[in-house]
């Protein structure tokens, strides 16, 4: 193999030595791209669980001086040409076209107002519970500095990226979740046992996959009782993008059990009086686990797409809640498109995540066999 | 052009990443837009060549002139001419210009059966007109009115002579035959619509002779000119209909109705008859005759309308032509508003009015005025309020229900709204603040009311609720209820109101009282209005132009009529509504309020009782400050440079019947 001839250090008694996941950890880093998504999915997620310290400001916070504004330019030479180490913005003036309505922004370089590490903002819970009002970058001056821009009702669309980081991506891990446990329960029972089941199993999996998603999301989504809020409904609907998600898996499941089911060592198993959950627990699903994780992760982006989609249809979830497609939603219309493309830049992220997300899934597809 | 085009382009890419992970609903409308916006092209390069050598006022030899396609048609024998197709007194209006005749035009149809204003309201003529002025009435469908000093009889002249667009004539015959045959008949018309009625009694007609009926009321009805005025298309038709073309369908003069009925697929004579006097948007017999400039001509495959001129139409400018100038009508199906501002921009689009064109729009539709050679105008409005917020005092929870009920409560959700912050961030500031209540332009309005509890006053909606004994929680966070539990209130609304209510519920969470928004499906949230289900509610308040408070009993404003979008007293609305059998019996207060409102309706705008009792009704409603509201936002109304005769300025309104006032049949193209 490539990797052993190179490395010469590491002697072949030490890789003889490791086990399967230190293996599979070793070829995992020889892929670049995987490790770049990886460092960038580890940055997203950061940022979107402690995205009150890393926002600007409130998520919800208002400036009438600053409606749809564009990102804000930064600094480090001033109109003198003096160049400044700490980057800066200047204030800005709103002016309005009185006959289009339209709004400008202009520089007014007598106010310089210079970016900070760790200054005091607007106060906040992290995760809900720890009491803050320290944020990473910024400035503590109200309505200067929107390094996204704003939205037409002047809130800064930095911070609300952040905060739609933390929904969206977890929509993603938590929908996974219910998705792994159903795929291996149905799959395991389809594979294991065959027959009546096996039968009534497929064709339940057919009649799923056969259904036209998103009519059946918005049957499912409109079936919420209203009385739920916000944050059930985005519960209850990674429940429903996992119900409907979790096929495929079930699908990899039952093959690989069928394959597996028939071999030696379950036999053995079986004769030494081990019982089915036994047998499918401890010899079966670890046989293939490599193959359950690289499925799981690209079934992340797949989750984070449909909630987005869900979401940018106004079926999914709904402000005040702020999920990546909520803000795409806001940027529907032409108006955004022709005026505020930074509007825009939620679907970047979506990008961004989705093609990380993919990347690691890459990457351990190949590592996930390391004997290969 | 290059704007247009990157401008679409980028709408294309918008959308695809929008339809990331759900390709096959949103890919199947791509062809059909594309085929829509192809035919339309077709459609407007038609109208291009049928202007392009314009010759001002018609063809004819005689006192009226008529459209050179029209002529055509007489001169093969297929039409009689212009004098028999005329009433002996056709209407004649004073138009600005003297319009070209021919052309096509097109407006925006937001389904196949409904959301085609832009074209059904330049369409569809009443009894009266309404004229600019927005005050006064003429005499379009019909000749000559009388209205006897009680306002019990009307006496209504026909035009002599008048036809339908299928060249029957228009007799007291198809007064009678709507009268007896369909508005009393319990089969075809189960409840009689409370505009016909005064106190439940409905209106009868009496045939004088054959152009002469007289309408009688069991009590005074002043308010039955407005009536006229805006009363145009209805499900039965309204006032009259063809009794010729329609008798065949109908069981009191075809035995074999049924029969036919069956013949044509409909399950009974009812459905059957109701398919073929249906001139609504939703009109589906292509046959059936009309009076409007333009009738239904075809309706192709993909649910476009097309609408062909009107041989018989009754009106003709100062010199004699007859009206309409443009031939055809389209109306075309956009998938949402989006598109619509599209097909503007791009000029296949000609006219737009109809909701939803928001503030937020203008700029956009401003900056592309070239490219569409369009103009946008800023029209009043009639609104109470853009968005009204309602708390129910019917509640089904007890405690929210005395909470609601408690008006030093509302009045302290009244203070606690920065309605200028919220039209300067959600109207581009345009709006003008004030409190949901009748329309400013109502004769007998006091500024009081329009003011009446909207200043940003922190400190006084906490001392309202302070004083109401709505204690802080320990950390001083939240209000506590009477009960003991923390507020936690949900403002349920549509997505249009959406970010009205967002705003409410951040100044309302600032005062203690914590709130949030849930956001729901259109239908969902009217349905639960109506089972009594909601408990704040935001929506639009419309309908309370003087027009309306007059005709409709003072409208919105009536306890128990909020509409089901605000309603905020179903309980009692459903013991009205069932005369005590259902629902819950109101207190003396509200009843009180509400026959006087009753009473209101009865009263003519010359009686010194009139706005005594108007403004008295006012103060009383806006003691209770039931509605808050935040502010109203002009119209917007998009005409093409292409058109003349069009408007510049004016009200743009439910109450008056939207395009009404400028009257379509009167625009022309100018290239």
């Amino acid at each position: 193999m490539v990797w052993r001839k190179k490395k010469a250090a590491v002697s072949k008694e030490d890789i003889y030595m490791e086990t399967q996941w230190q293996l599979v950890w070793r070829k995992f880093k020889k892929h670049k791209l995987a490790m770049l998504g990886a460092t960038i999915l580890l940055i997203l997620y950061m940022v979107g669980i402690f995205s009150e310290f890393f926002a600007t400001q409130d998520i919800a916070k208002r400036s009438t001086t600053a409606i749809s504004m564009a990102p804000t330019k930064i600094h480090f030479v001033d109109e003198e040409g003096d160049f400044s180490l700490i980057p800066f913005v200047y204030g800005l003036k709103q002016e309005e076209d009185p006959v289009t309505w339209r709004k400008y922004y202009t520089e007014d370089t007598s106010r310089k107002i210079q970016l900070r590490f760790f200054y005091k903002g607007d106060s906040y819970k992290l995760l809900g519970l720890i009491p803050g009002d320290i944020h990473f970058f910024g400035t503590p001056e109200p309505d200067v500095f929107f390094p996204f821009g704003t939205d037409a009702s002047g809130r800064c669309l930095y911070s609300r990226v952040l905060s739609a980081l933390r929904i969206s991506l977890t929509t993603g891990l938590v929908g996974v979740f219910f998705t792994f446990i159903l795929g291996c329960i149905f799959g395991g029972i389809s594979g294991f046992y065959g027959g009546i089941a096996d039968t009534i199993i497929q064709r339940i999996i057919e009649f799923l996959m056969s259904m036209p998603s998103i009519p059946l999301w918005m049957a499912l989504a409109a079936a919420f009782p209203s009385t739920w809020s916000s944050l059930q409904t985005y519960f209850a609907i990674t429940i429903i993008l996992s119900l409907i998600g979790w096929t495929a898996l079930a699908r990899v499941v039952r093959g690989k059990l069928l394959e597996l089911r028939n071999e030696d060592f379950v036999t053995a198993a079986r004769v030494s009086g081990a019982t089915d959950g036994y047998i499918i627990r401890k010899h079966l699903l670890p046989s293939f686990s490599s193959y359950l994780i690289v499925n799981v992760t690209l079934a992340i982006p797949t989750m984070i797409l449909s909630e987005t989609s869900l979401s940018f249809l106004g079926i999914g979830l709904t402000p005040p809640i702020v999920s990546l497609g909520v803000l795409l939603q806001d940027a529907q219309s032409i108006n955004t498109i022709s005026m505020y493309p930074w509007m825009m830049i939620p679907g970047l992220f979506v990008v961004i995540a989705v093609l990380a997300f993919n990347f690691v899934g890459d990457g351990l597809r190949d590592a996930a066999d390391p004997y290969k | 052009m290059g704007k247009r085009r990157w401008i679409a382009l980028m709408m294309s890419v918008c959308m695809a990443v929008g339809a990331m992970g759900c390709g096959s609903t949103t890919g199947g409308s791509v062809p059909a837009g594309t085929t829509g916006s192809t035919e339309g092209t077709a459609a407007a390069d038609g109208a291009g060549q049928g202007t392009d050598n314009l010759v001002r006022g018609g063809v004819g030899d005689g006192q009226y002139k008529e459209s050179p396609l029209v002529h055509e048609q007489v001169e093969k024998g297929e039409l009689p001419p212009i004098e028999e197709r005329l009433p002996k007194e056709p209407y004649v209006i004073e138009v600005d210009e003297i319009g070209a005749y021919g052309g096509t035009y097109v407006g925006a149809a937001f389904g196949p059966t409904s959301g085609a204003l832009d074209t059904e309201g330049l369409r569809f003529q009443s009894l009266l007109t309404i004229e600019k002025d927005l005050n006064t009435f003429k005499p379009n469908l019909i000749h000559s009115y009388e209205i006897n000093d009680d306002f019990t009889e009307f006496t209504i002249h026909l035009r002599e002579g008048m036809k339908w667009s299928n060249g029957d004539l228009l007799t007291a015959d198809d007064w009678m035959f709507w009268y007896e045959d369909v508005l009393m008949n319990k089969d075809l018309n189960p409840a009689v619509e409370s505009v016909y009625t005064t106190n439940g009694t409905p209106m009868t007609y009496e045939k004088v002779d054959d152009y002469t009926v007289k309408i009688v009321f069991a009590e005074s009805n002043p308010a039955f000119e407005v009536t006229m005025a805006t009363r145009c298309t209805s499900l039965i038709r309204t006032f009259f209909a063809p009794k010729e073309y329609l008798s065949k369908w109908h069981i009191n003069y075809n035995p074999e109705a049924e029969a036919l009925a069956k013949e044509e697929g409909y399950e009974s004579w009812v459905l059957c008859f109701q398919a073929h006097i249906d001139n609504t948007q939703a009109q589906k017999d292509t046959e059936a005759p009309d009076v409007y400039p333009w009738v239904l001509d075809r309706i192709d495959e993909n649910g476009n309308r097309f609408f062909t001129r009107n041989p018989y139409y009754h009106v003709v400018d100062q010199e004699g032509n007859q009206l309409p100038y443009i031939d055809e009508q389209e109306a075309m199906l956009v998938q949402d508003k989006d598109v619509r501002n599209l097909k503007l921009i791009s000029g296949e689009i000609l006219a737009a009015g109809e909701n939803p064109l928001p503030v937020a729009d203008y700029t956009m539709l401003k900056e592309n005025e070239a490219a569409g050679d369009y103009q946008v105008f800023l029209f009043e409005n009639t609104r109470g309020s853009d968005c009204a917020f309602t708390f129910n005092i019917t509640d089904k929870d007890p405690t929210l229900r005395e909470i609601f009920n408690n008006v030093k409560f509302r009045q302290a959700m009244s203070y606690a709204l920065d309605r200028n912050t919220m039209n300067e961030t959600l109207c581009f500031g345009r709006g003008t603040v004030r409190q949901a209540t009748a329309a400013s332009n109502t004769t007998f309005m006091n500024e009081a009311f329009e003011n009446a509890f909207i200043e940003y006053d922190v400190d006084k909606a906490n001392a309202l609720l302070d004083e109401s004994g709505y204690a802080w929680n320990a950390d001083h966070t939240v209000r506590l209820m009477p009960n003991g539990q923390e507020f936690n209130l949900t403002v349920e609304t549509i997505e249009e109101f959406a970010p009205f209510a967002e705003m409410a519920c951040e100044y309302w969470t600032a005062i203690g009282i914590q709130s949030t928004l849930k956001q729901e499906e259109r239908s969902f949230y009217l349905e639960k209005g109506k089972s009594n289900d909601r408990h704040i509610q935001a929506f639009t308040m419309d309908s309370v132009g003087e027009f309306n408070l007059r005709s409709t009993s003072f409208s919105r404003l009536r306890p128990g009529n909020a509409f089901d979008d605000l309603e905020f007293m179903q309980a009692y609305k459903d013991y009205w509504d069932s005369n005590g059998a259902n629902g819950e019996e109101p207190p003396a207060y509200i009843q009180e309020i509400r026959d006087d409102c009753l009473k209101f309706a009865t009263l003519s705008p010359d009686d010194p009782e009139y706005a005594t009792l108007g403004e008295s009704l006012l103060e009383r409603i806006s003691e209770q400050c039931w509605f808050i509201g935040v502010s109203v936002s002009p119209r917007l109304v998009v005409i093409s440079n292409r058109l003349g005769n069009t408007p510049t300025e004016g009200t743009f309104a439910n109450d008056y019947n939207f395009w009404k006032p400028y009257r379509g049949d009167a625009w022309y193209f100018k290239y």
